[in-house]
C-alpha cells in the first residue's frame, strides 16, 4: 500500500506467495484493532440498549434480558465472544426490529452492492473513456471540461447533485421513478438479493426493466464522483514526461492512436488507476450512505445510520465491522492487484531490453 | 469481448431512455400504497406506531369493528353480544365458518388465545422483550376470560368500564391466529396470521410489505385488489413525487402546502377530514424549573399557535384549545383558556431571571405525525416564539423511537408530542395524558409525569358513569384542573389527508387515522362486474 | 435569531429579501449567509484538527522508535479505508449529534489521508538537496527546520490545507444532511438543505442554491490553487 513497501526487482512465485502471507497477517492484525475500536465505543455509550428494547421498564426484566445476552460478563469474554459470534456469521438480533441481523444484512447488503459496483464501474470506465479519448483523438476541448470535471468531484456535494437529478429527471421529466428499489406492484424476484441477477436467472424480462430503471439515477449520482477521481489521476498520469516520450516514439513507429492509447498506455496507467480506485472504495461506500438516503435506497447505508441513531447494539457491532472488514479488503485486494499490473509491466519491459 | 459488454451496456440504456412512455390506462392488478415510515412489528400485542397499525388493519380483525368512516363499534368477528346489567361481564356470541388464513378454524378457543397471551405473563406467547402495554392501559378491569362453550367467549370485570367494548375493536384485541404461533413462535410478529381480507406473503423492512387478496374470507364481497402493496417512503416530497408519476395509487403524510396542486390534478381525489388528534408539548415536572406554574404560564402565553397551524400545518388543522379534540363528550367549543400573550410572557420572564440561567431543552423528532406534518419545524417555530420573550431554548432531534422513550423517561424538560384517539371517548385522551398510572418513569403515556390525587379520582370517576349529562360535568372539572395546572398546552389538530387515486373506490376516511382498505376496490373492475 | 417574516414564507424574491424568504418566515438570503459561515467555520476547525493530528503524527513516525512508526502506518492502513461518514457514526455511538461532534468526525476521518500527503511532503523536502546541504553546513535542529525545510513546506502545506478544507467542508454538510447535526435549525449549508428538502416542488430554489452556493465556495478555494 506504502509507496516504499512496494516490492522492486525480479520476482517469483515465492515473492508472491510471501506478500499474500504478510497482506493476510496485515488484514487480520488490522481487523482486530479495527474491532476493539468498535468494541470501544459501544462500551462508551453513555445509555443502556436494553433499556430501549423493553418498553416496560421492569428491573428485573432488564437484568434477566441483560443475563441472558450475557451483557454482565467482564469486558474481554465479551470480546472475544462478540469476535466468535462475527466470524461464525451469528450475529444476534436487532435489539429494536427484533430481527436477526444476519438476515438483514442479507437484504440489505446486496442492494448497496448493487448500487456501488455499478457506480464504480461505470465512474471509472467513463473516466477513462473521456481523458483517452481526448489524448486519442487529438480533441483537445474535451480536456477542458475534464478538468472542470474533476474539480467538480471534489466540489460540489452529492448529495445536492442526487437532489437535482431527481428534480430534473423525475419530477419535471418524469422518465424514473423518483426512489426505491423496485416496484412491488410487480412479484419481486427471489434467490440472491441481487434484483438484476435475480431477474435475469428467471428470465424475467419485466423485473429486469424495473430494477435497471430504478438503478439509472441512483447510480448516475453515485457514479460522479469515482469519474473525476479516476479522470484526475489519469490526466495526471498522462501528462508525465515519460508517457510523453513513449508516445512519441510510438507515434513514430506509425503505431494508430487507438492502438497507442487503447492499449500500450492504457496498460501502463491501470495500476494507478486500479489503486485510486481501491482507496476510493470506502469513499465510495460513504457516498452510497448519502446516495441512498436521497432515493429512499434500502441499502446497508441507512441500515447502520439508523442502527447508530437508535443504538442497536448487535447492528452497530456487527454491521459496521463489516463495512469496515469489507472496505479493508477492497483497498487490499486492489492494492495487490495493482502491484501485479505494475509486476507483469516491469518483467515485460525486462524482457523487451534483453 | 469488451466491446460487446459496453454494447450490451449501450443498448440497455438507450432501452431505458426510450422506454418510459405513457403508461396504459387500465386498472393495475396491485394496489400501491406509500407512507412515510415502515411498520415495526405485525403483532397487534406488541405495537404502538400508525404504520404497524395500518399494516395489521389489512390482516387482521377484532370481536368489534369500528363502523366505516366512525368511531361507532359493531360486531364482526362476534355475531352478537351482550353486556350483563351491572357491566361486570361482555358475553360475546363468535361468528361460524371464519377460519384464519393458516386454515386455523375460529372458536372460543383460538379466539381467548389472543387475550391470555396478553394478561397471562407465564403464557409461552407472552413474549418477554414484548411491552403488553395496551392491555395494561386499556383492559386492566378484565379479571379474567372465560370460555362458556365453543362459540362463546366471556370476559369478567373487576369495576364496570364504559369505555370497554370500544377497546375490542381497537388493534391490542384483534385476533391472532395461535396456528401462527405454534409455526412461527417468537418470530410471528413478523409473519401475521389474521382472518382479514388481505393475507401476508412479504416483509421487505425498509421497502414494503406485500399482501395479497385473501380468497377464503368469510364476508362477501372479497378484498378489492389482488395485492396489496405498503411501501415506505421517508421523504414527503419522495412520495408525492411517485404519486405525480403514477408509480404509487395513494399515500398519506403529504406536506399539506403541496395539497393545492394536487386538488387541480383530475387523476388524484383528496380524502381530508377533521383528525381525532392532538399534538402538544408537555413540561416534565421530573426537572425542577418545569415546576414552576409561572414558567408554563408564560410559555403558554408566548406560543403563537395560529401561526404553527399557519406555516407548520399550512392551515390544514386548527388550534387544539384543549388537550381532547373538539366535539367529545364534556370538551367545550370556544376558544379554551390559554391565550397569546406575548407581553404578559415576556412581563413574567423578565420578573424570573433565575430561568435563564441555562437553555431549556425542547426534544423533537423527525418523522411525520397526524397531528405534526414536520415536527422539526413545529420545534423551530417554538423556539423563535420562546426567544421572543427572552427566553433560551435548545432544540434536541431524534428518531421516533428515541424520542419516545426519552419522553418516556422524562429525560428532557419540554416534549413535543401527540396523540391519536384509538376510540372517541375523552378517557382516551385524558387518562393517558394526566392519570398518574400512566406517569410510570420508562413507560410514561403522561409524559408531564403529572400526579394530582384529585385528577386520578375525577379520571376513574369519569369511566364508571353511564348518565351522559353527569359525565359531561366531571370531564368538564377534569379539563378546569388541567387549565388550572398546564402540566402541557395543546397545540395543534392536524386533518388527516389521504390522497387516492380517482379509480380506488369504496375508500373511507377512519377518524383514529387507520386506513382499511378491505373495501375498497379499482372502479374499472366494478364496471366489468 | 434572524427576525422572522411569517407572513411572507416561501415568497419569492423582493426588493427586502433578495433571496427570498424561507418556510419558516425567515430571509432565505441571511440564513444562507449564517449557513455558509457555520459551514467555513467548521470546516476550518476540522481542517486544523486533522493538519495538527497529522503533523504530531508524522514527527512521532519519524522520530519515534520503529515499533511505534510501524504501528502507526498500520493504523493509517486501516483508517484510509474508513469513509468520513462512518467514523462520524463510530463516534455518534458515544457521542450526542451536535455540530462540535461533527467536527471531531470530519477531524479524524481525514486524518489518514493527510498523514500520507505530509508525509511524503516532509521526506521529499528533507530529502532534498539544498536541506542536506545545509545540514553539512552545520545548521541543525529549529534553525535547520525554520530556514531550510518550512520555506520549502510552506507552499505545499497551504495547497494540501485549501485540499484539506475542501473536503472537510464537503463531508460537513454530507454528514449534516443525514441528520448528524443534532439541531434541525442549526445553520449550515448541507442542514438548511436538508430543512428545505420539504419545499423542492414549492420553492425549488431553497434547495438549488444552498447547494449551488457551497459548491461555487468550494470551487474557487480548489481553482485558486493553481495561481500560488
Amino acid at each position: 500500500m506504502e509507496a516504499d513497501e512496494q516490492q522492486a526487482g525480479s520476482g517469483s512465485r515465492f515473492q508472491t506467495l510471501g506478500l499474500l502471507g504478510r497482506e493476510l497477517r496485515r488484514f487480520i492484525l488490522i481487523f482486530f484493532i479495527a474491532s476493539f475500536g468498535i468494541f470501544l465505543a459501544l462500551e462508551s455509550m453513555p445509555e443502556d440498549p436494553i433499556s430501549l428494547r423493553v418498553k416496560n421498564p421492569d428491573p428485573e426484566r432488564i437484568a434477566e434480558i441483560r443475563e441472558s445476552l450475557g451483557l454482565n460478563d467482564p469486558w474481554y469474554q465479551r470480546y472475544v465472544r462478540g469476535m466468535g459470534d462475527f466470524v461464525q456469521l451469528d450475529w444476534g438480533e436487532s435489539l429494536i426490529s427484533g430481527r436477526s441481523v444476519r438476515s438483514e444484512v442479507g437484504r440489505f447488503l446486496p442492494a448497496t452492492l448493487e448500487l456501488a459496483i455499478p457506480g464504480i464501474l461505470i465512474g471509472a470506465s467513463l473516466g477513462i473513456a473521456v481523458v483517452l479519448l481526448a489524448h486519442a483523438t487529438g480533441w483537445r476541448w474535451l480536456l477542458q471540461p475534464v478538468r472542470g470535471f474533476s474539480a467538480m468531484g471534489l466540489t460540489v456535494p452529492i448529495f445536492w447533485i442526487g437532489l437535482i437529478l431527481i428534480l430534473l429527471f423525475s419530477v419535471w421529466l418524469g422518465w424514473f421513478p423518483v426512489g426505491g428499489r423496485f416496484d412491488f406492484a410487480h412479484v419481486a424476484p427471489k434467490g440472491s438479493g441481487f434484483l438484476i441477477i435475480d431477474s435475469i436467472l428467471q428470465a424475467d424480462v419485466e423485473a429486469l426493466w424495473i430494477s435497471l430503471r430504478h438503478l439509472v439515477l441512483p447510480v448516475m449520482t453515485l457514479s460522479l464522483y469515482p469519474a473525476a477521481v479516476v479522470a484526475g489521476t489519469l490526466e495526471a498520469r498522462l501528462n508525465q514526461s515519460s508517457i510523453q516520450r513513449l508516445v512519441t516514439a510510438l507515434e513514430a513507429r506509425g503505431f494508430s492512436p487507438l492502438r497507442i492509447w487503447g492499449r500500450h498506455v492504457l496498460r501502463l496507467v491501470s495500476g494507478p488507476v486500479v489503486t485510486v480506485i481501491g482507496t476510493q472504495a470506502g469513499a465510495l461506500l460513504g457516498g452510497a450512505v448519502l446516495t441512498e438516503t436521497v432515493y429512499s435506497w434500502p441499502g446497508m447505508g441507512r441500515f447502520i445510520v439508523d442502527g447508530v441513531l437508535h443504538r442497536d447494539l448487535y447492528v452497530i457491532q456487527h454491521g459496521l465491522l463489516l463495512i469496515v472488514v469489507l472496505a479493508l479488503f477492497v483497498v487490499t485486494l486492489s492494492d495487490l492487484w495493482a502491484r501485479r499490473l505494475d509486476y507483469q509491466l516491469k518483467t515485460r519491459e525486462g524482457e523487451g531490453a534483453a | 469481448m469488451r466491446v460487446a459488454l459496453y454494447g450490451i451496456l449501450f443498448a440497455s440504456l438507450v432501452f431505458i431512455f426510450t422506454g418510459c412512455g405513457p403508461k396504459p390506462e387500465a386498472a393495475p392488478k396491485a394496489f400501491v400504497f406509500a407512507r412515510g415510515a415502515d411498520a415495526q412489528k405485525l403483532d397487534p400485542a406488541d405495537v404502538d406506531d400508525g404504520e404497524s397499525v395500518n399494516t395489521m388493519a389489512q390482516v387482521f380483525e377484532g370481536l368489534m369493528a369500528f363502523r366505516a368512516g366512525s368511531l361507532e363499534v359493531e360486531p364482526r368477528l362476534a355475531e352478537s353480544y351482550s353486556i350483563s346489567a351491572d357491566g361486570l361481564r361482555y358475553t360475546f356470541k363468535l361468528r361460524s365458518g371464519v377460519v384464519f388464513h393458516d386454515g386455523t378454524p375460529l372458536n372460543a378457543d383460538t379466539a381467548r388465545f389472543t387475550f391470555d397471551r396478553q394478561m397471562d405473563p407465564d403464557h409461552p406467547a407472552h413474549f418477554p422483550e414484548a411491552s403488553f402495554q395496551y392491555w395494561q392501559n386499556l383492559f386492566a378491569d378484565i379479571e379474567r376470560v372465560e370460555t362458556v362453550d365453543d362459540r362463546t367467549l366471556r370476559f369478567h370485570l373487576s369495576s364496570p368500564n364504559v369505555g370497554l367494548l370500544a377497546t375490542f375493536a381497537a388493534f391490542p384485541s384483534w385476533l391472532v391466529s395461535p396456528g401462527g404461533f405454534d409455526k412461527y413462535g417468537d418470530k410471528m410478529a413478523f409473519h401475521p396470521v389474521g382472518t382479514g381480507p388481505y393475507r401476508f406473503i412479504d416483509w421487505r423492512p425498509n421497502e414494503a410489505v406485500i399482501l395479497e387478496r385473501n380468497p377464503h374470507y368469510w364476508r362477501e364481497p372479497a378484498a378489492g385488489f389482488e395485492r396489496l402493496v405498503l411501501r415506505s417512503i421517508p421523504l414527503n416530497t419522495s412520495r408525492l413525487s411517485e404519486l405525480v408519476a403514477g408509480n404509487i395509487h395513494g399515500l398519506d403524510g403529504i406536506q399539506p402546502s403541496e395539497l393545492e396542486d394536487l386538488a387541480e390534478d383530475p387523476r388524484f381525489e383528496i380524502h381530508k377530514g377533521a383528525g381525532l388528534n392532538v399534538g402538544y408539548l408537555a413540561f416534565c415536572e421530573l426537572h425542577e424549573r418545569m415546576r414552576d406554574p409561572d414558567l408554563r404560564k408564560a410559555i403558554s402565553m408566548a406560543i403563537d399557535r395560529e401561526n404553527l397551524v399557519d406555516l407548520a400545518l399550512n392551515g390544514y388543522g386548527s388550534v387544539a384549545e384543549y388537550p381532547a379534540p373538539e366535539g367529545m363528550l364534556g370538551v367545550p367549543d370556544d376558544a379554551g383558556p390559554i391565550r397569546y400573550n406575548p407581553e404578559a410572557a415576556k412581563a413574567l420572564v423578565q420578573a424570573n431571571p433565575q430561568w435563564l440561567e441555562k437553555p431549556i431543552e425542547l426534544a423533537t423528532f423527525g418523522q411525520p405525525r397526524m397531528y405534526f406534518p414536520d415536527p422539526q419545524r413545529i420545534a423551530s417555530l417554538i423556539r423563535s416564539d420562546l426567544e421572543k420573550i427572552g427566553l433560551k431554548v435548545e432544540i434536541v432531534n431524534r428518531e421516533f423511537k428515541s424520542h419516545l422513550h426519552i419522553s418516556r423517561r422524562g429525560e428532557a424538560e419540554m416534549v413535543l408530542l401527540g396523540w391519536v384517539g384509538d376510540t372517541a371517548d375523552p378517557d382516551n385522551f385524558l387518562t393517558t395524558f394526566f392519570h398518574s398510572k400512566s406517569a410510570v418513569v420508562g413507560s410514561a403515556l403522561n409524559v408531564s409525569f403529572y400526579r394530582n390525587p384529585e385528577m386520578d379520582a375525577l379520571l376513574e370517576k369519569g369511566l364508571t358513569i353511564s348518565d351522559r349529562s353527569e359525565r359531561e360535568a366531571v370531564y368538564g372539572r377534569i379539563l378546569d384542573l388541567w387549565a388550572r395546572d398546564l402540566p402541557l398546552i395543546p397545540l395543534v389538530q392536524g386533518d388527516q389527508i389521504t390522497v387516492m387515486d380517482k379509480r380506488v373506490r369504496g375508500y373511507v376516511l377512519s377518524p383514529s387515522g387507520n386506513h382499511y382498505f378491505g373495501p375498497a376496490f379499482w372502479k374499472a373492475e366494478a364496471a366489468d362486474e | 435569531m434572524a427576525q422572522d417574516f411569517r407572513e411572507q414564507a416561501l415568497e419569492g424574491p423582493s426588493f427586502s429579501h433578495w433571496l427570498g424568504v424561507d418556510g419558516l418566515g425567515r430571509d432565505f438570503a441571511s440564513r444562507l449567509w449564517q449557513g455558509a459561515g457555520n459551514t467555513v467555520m467548521l470546516a476550518g476547525t476540522g481542517m486544523v484538527i486533522t493538519m495538527l493530528l497529522a503533523s504530531l503524527l508524522v514527527s512521532l513516525e519519524q522520530t519515534g522508535p520503529d515499533w511505534c512508526a510501524r504501528f502507526i502506518r498500520m493504523v493509517i492502513g486501516l483508517w484510509v479505508a474508513l469513509p468520513v461518514i462512518f467514523i462520524g457514526l463510530l463516534l455518534l455511538v458515544f457521542l450526542k449529534p451536535s455540530p462540535g461532534a461533527l467536527v471531531l468526525a470530519i477531524g479524524f476521518g481525514n486524518l489518514a489521508f493527510c498523514f500520507r500527503q505530509l508525509r511524503v511532503l516532509w521526506m521529499t523536502v528533507r530529502g532534498a538537496l539544498y536541506v542536506r546541504s545545509s545540514e553539512v553546513l552545520g545548521s541543525r535542529g529549529w534553525r535547520l527546520f525554520q530556514w531550510a525545510i518550512w520555506p520549502n513546506l510552506k507552499p505545499d502545506l497551504l495547497a494540501l490545507g485549501r485540499l484539506l478544507f475542501a473536503m472537510s467542508a464537503l463531508e460537513l454538510s454530507g454528514l449534516a444532511f443525514l441528520g448528524l447535526i443534532g439541531d434541525p435549525d442549526f445553520p449550515e449549508l448541507g442542514s438548511i438543505l436538508k430543512q428545505n428538502q420539504a419545499y423542492l416542488y414549492q420553492a425549488p430554489m431553497l434547495v438549488i442554491i444552498p447547494g449551488a452556493f457551497l459548491s461555487f465556495l468550494l470551487l474557487s478555494v480548489h481553482l485558486s490553487r493553481f495561481h500560488k
